[in-house]
């Protein structure tokens, strides 16, 4: 076994192709794992394995938005009508906050090749927070269309199985920012374009009607409702006026597929964000000083669970909150304690500099992925006319 | 010698790569297998749960022969006189053989163990991700032991909570959005999109491995024609499964969700479903025979004695047939309601593959052409494929063409037709390489006397149990049924016999290779005189396959290995030729 220490390196991370630090070898840089001749073969190999890992993501988007080209080239008038329920400007945001992020990846993996090293660090947590931004805003378009019924599934107040659940349904989506909102709508007036759109025959039933009134369930005559409102607003933002009720019947029943590749595209999207900054943070514990590492693994825990927190709130949601205060305050305090308990003071850098950035290289090209996958999305569902 | 009880980090890192024995015997213990990254050893472990899944698929196929050799019911109607077990034990049947079988049996168990060897490099690129695919693989198999006892406990006690999956392995919507007793709907279709993952992640392997492992010497026209057929098949894994992936994901949002996108109930439509499906599910008929005509391209060479013809063509056919199989899908619809112009181009492009496919047929009869024929097992396995193979494909063109295609849609031609593809074919090309790869991977020799006799067995019960299959179909036998009109008897009663053969071969197949194990005698490191580069590490290999990266010959080369009677095998005369005019770049 004497040879052991000899050959000890970990063998390539799965996808990234880099070496596991550690390793002892005496021979070759410690990065290259075992069974590569050469750090230039092993990075040809790790970049390659991303792109080819990148091609399987798009095709899996592929079916997508081959679903979506399907519907939307079948039935136009169904996503020239739904897509006023987006929020334009809210998809915008996140636009810029995605394109910044990866201005801020790309920055990273420059600082990398330069061997700077904090700058590298800062880059790589503000492509982090990025993510974060990405997700808080999505969380309040989620939580807006939720509340006002228009959310996946048969949750989804045009779905024709939507009414037959009512009852359920309305227990779910009585949450009290929602009477709010309707009173709203009320109050401010707003008069229903169209002349009073009385809302799809057979799936009229908002939400909101739990709140207003009638409590059988009458389809007809449906007027100050968020619907309404939501109605008024997007015909004012779209200029021309586009009812329900312009739409042909067996359109109307369609109109919920729209909300369903929505949130499907979106959902699928938001998971890959999720992802890369998993992805991310593997790399900013890395390129963290070694003595640093053990606080900084808590954190970004403990960040997750500050993002439930506002979860929480933006959805009114007592026990998402409370678990996130858990979850962030124990994370949070374990960190102080580990900062505390003897900061190793080890002048050793993070692994990454000028002869070996490859993990940051790659874990960009998956980030900008998801940034372009995004760029794709925001137009094809946000601004359709 | 450290004992390997507990996993410590460092015995994970240092417990592949020690000094010592050959790839089987330098570790010993479950744990050493179990966390292993060593290519070789991933390769025997899918080797077993590949197997396993054979056997599971074999029977769930002999029952539902066995319930189909009267016309009437015979023993699968339950209390309710209705056939959900005999739907259960087909969609099982397809759905076991196809995603846990056929797909992963080449690239997987062969591919792994030879690839990295063959390109004379240590272990594939990206070890721990080979390791990772074998997990998913185990994983995506328990979702489908799931679905089987979910079958068994509804069949059984009649407990309808359990349900069963008796959509077929396609999970047509509607069927399998419907309301009826298909709880089992989604953990088999989470299953299939795990095991989409293992395959991915394999096919990510090979491509990186091939493009950045190649050592010196080996251009990409140099080397052996098994990795260019995996090469190919990686191609049509990484970029058909994925499609496949979100399909499953969309069917389960369908189910628990309601979205509605393949339901015309609520809008949707499931003929899209159809086009993802087949989108991946005829490029994954690629993946089953691209890598079986691989190893045909070894095995007929190598035992012809002689170089094998047309190089540039098989190769380039490998990577024709994986382009136009993305083309082809919408020929499993004619009957869908596709618009007839769609129908007659895909009908164009479905006869177009038959080019590539037909070439390499003509080339390995060609090579075999005034060759030096050697009757040893791989090659009697190769010359089975070649005849059913033609056979299988042959029929595939009567399938294409639309004016045959509608009225034998869904009938017993279809089955025996793509079973004559994926078992007269794939299955054995897969035995062939098993048998030609056997002495390789355990350094025993088996008993050739009973790998022939056994071989004989497996191919006349495949006939007798499909062949005749062709003519039920041409009658109208539509498949699915599990009783018929008595005209069908005779077809269904040999069928049924042919079957029970087919199962006794199989299982002196594996009396062999268990035989083999324990008595076999030693294997030496190059029993066929084959030149490609896994021939010339010993039997078995040693862990990392070569002390130092060789450099390859051209793999056709046999001029240098000469029989030695006393090692029962080859030796190389340690000659190198200057490259083949035109071999190169």
């Amino acid at each position: 076994m004497s040879q052991t220490s000899d050959i000890s390196t970990s063998p390539s991370n799965p996808l990234h192709g880099d070496a596991g630090h550690g390793g002892d070898h005496h021979v070759h840089d410690p990065h290259v794992a075992h069974h590569f001749d050469s750090m230039g073969q092993q990075v040809d190999a790790g970049k390659l394995g991303m792109w080819v890992f990148l091609a399987t993501e798009i095709l899996m988007f592929g079916g997508l938005f081959c679903a979506y080209a399907v519907y939307r080239g079948n039935h136009p008038e169904v996503f020239a009508y739904a897509h006023h329920y987006l929020d334009t400007s809210l998809g915008a945001l996140n636009t810029v906050i995605l394109i910044a992020s990866s201005l801020t990846m790309a920055w990273a993996v420059r600082c990398s090749q330069l061997g700077k090293q904090r700058a590298l660090l800062i880059c790589l947590v503000l492509t982090l927070l990025g993510g974060f931004g990405f997700l808080c805003v999505k969380t309040i378009e989620y939580n807006h269309k939720a509340h006002t019924g228009k959310w996946i599934g048969s949750a989804n107040m045009y779905h024709p199985k939507y009414v037959a659940d009512k009852r359920d349904e309305k227990g779910k989506l009585k949450a009290p920012q929602e009477k709010n909102e309707a009173n709203d709508a009320k109050g401010s007036g707003e008069a229903p374009v169209g002349g009073g759109v009385t809302t799809p025959a057979a799936s009229t039933d908002g939400p909101d009607r739990s709140a207003i009134a009638a409590p059988a369930a009458g389809p007809a005559g449906v007027s100050a409702s968020i619907l309404d409102e939501d109605h008024a607003k997007a015909a004012h933002a779209a200029g021309h006026t586009m009812t329900y009720e312009d739409l042909p019947k067996a359109e109307q029943e369609r109109v919920h597929i729209f909300f369903q590749i929505y949130y499907l595209m979106t959902g699928l999207h938001s998971f890959h964000v999720i992802l890369g900054m998993f992805l991310i943070f593997w790399l900013v514990v890395r390129a963290a000083k070694p003595g640093d590492r053990k606080w900084i693994v808590p954190l970004f825990p403990a960040a997750m669970g500050l993002f439930l927190v506002y979860v929480g709130i933006v959805t009114h949601s007592t026990g998402v909150m409370i678990s996130g205060v858990v979850i962030a305050g124990l994370l949070g305090l374990y960190a102080l304690w580990r900062v505390r308990g003897g900061a190793g003071e080890s002048d050793q850098a993070g692994d990454f500099g000028p002869t070996y950035f490859a993990p940051v290289d790659i874990v960009g090209l998956y980030w900008h992925l998801v940034d372009l996958i995004w760029i794709f999305l925001f137009p094809l569902l946000y601004l359709i006319h | 010698m450290t004992t390997l009880t507990t996993p410590q980090p460092d015995l994970l890192r240092a417990a592949h790569y020690p000094s010592t024995g050959n790839y089987l015997t330098h570790r010993k213990g479950p744990l050493s297998w179990l966390i292993t990254l060593d290519h070789k050893r991933i390769g025997i472990m899918y080797m077993i749960g590949v197997c396993f899944a054979l056997f599971l698929g074999g029977l769930f196929a002999l029952l539902l022969r066995t319930e189909l050799i009267n016309p009437t019911p015979t023993f699968m109607s339950d209390a309710n006189a209705s056939f959900n077990f005999y739907n259960h034990m087909f969609t099982l049947h397809g759905a076991v053989m196809v995603f846990m079988f056929i797909i992963p049996a080449v690239p997987a168990i062969l591919g792994n163990f030879a690839l990295p060897i063959m390109l004379g490099a240590k272990d594939v690129a990206f070890p721990r991700l080979n390791l990772l695919s074998f997990y998913l693989y185990a994983l995506g198999g328990l979702f489908f032991v799931w679905v089987l006892l979910a079958g068994v406990l509804n069949a059984a006690f009649d407990w309808s909570l359990a349900g069963g999956l008796d959509t077929g392995w396609t999970f047509y919507t509607p069927f399998s959005t419907g309301e009826s007793t298909k709880s089992a709907v989604i953990p088999a279709t989470m299953g299939a999109f795990i095991l989409g993952f293992s395959s991915i992640l394999t096919g990510v392997n090979f491509v990186v491995s091939i493009h950045t492992l190649r050592p010196k010497g080996m251009t990409w026209f140099r080397m052996p024609l098994f990795l260019w057929a995996l090469y190919g098949t990686s191609i049509i894994q990484i970029l058909a499964t994925p499609v496949l992936g979100i399909t499953l994901l969309l069917l389960i949002a369908e189910r628990s969700l309601g979205v509605g996108i393949f339901d015309p109930a609520l809008g949707g439509d499931p003929v899209l479903y159809q086009h993802f499906f087949w989108f991946y599910s005829h490029p994954a008929v690629y993946i089953m025979i691209l890598p079986a005509m691989g190893i045909m391209s070894e095995l007929i060479s190598v035992f012809s004695r002689k170089h094998i013809f047309g190089y540039k063509f098989i190769a380039n056919s490998s990577i024709a047939i994986a382009l136009l199989g993305f083309l082809v899908w919408g020929h499993h619809m004619f009957v869908s309601g596709q618009s007839s112009l769609a129908s007659a181009a895909f009908s164009l492009l479905t006869f177009a593959v038959a080019i590539p496919s037909a070439i390499k047929v003509f080339n390995w009869l060609a090579t075999m052409y005034k060759g030096n024929i050697q009757l040893k097992t791989p090659m009697i396995y190769a010359m089975f494929f070649v005849l059913l193979f033609t056979v299988g494909g042959l029929t595939g063109l009567f399938l294409g063409a639309l004016a045959v295609n509608v009225p034998v849609h869904d009938t017993y031609f279809v089955v025996a037709h793509f079973h004559y593809v994926m078992v007269g074919s794939m299955m054995m090309a897969f035995l062939g390489g098993m048998y030609y790869w056997w002495p390789k991977m355990f350094g025993r020799m088996y008993s050739e006397k009973w790998s022939i006799i056994s071989s004989i067995v497996v191919f006349i019960g495949f006939n007798m149990t499909f062949f005749i299959q062709f003519i039920a179909g041409t009658q109208g036998m539509p498949r699915r049924y599990a009783s018929y009109p008595d005209n069908y008897t005779t077809y269904h009663q040999v069928s049924t016999v042919g079957a029970y053969v087919l199962g006794v071969g199989m299982f002196m197949v594996l009396g062999n290779w268990i035989h083999s194990l324990r008595k076999g005698r030693r294997a030496p490191a190059n029993p066929w005189g084959a030149n490609t580069l896994e021939w010339h590490c010993s039997s078995p290999p040693p862990l990392e396959n070569f002390a130092r990266t060789p450099v390859a010959d051209d793999p056709y080369n046999f001029k240098h290995w000469h029989w030695d009677e006393t090692i029962g095998g080859y030796i190389h005369d340690g000659k190198i030729d200057p490259p083949r005019k035109g071999s190169g770049h």
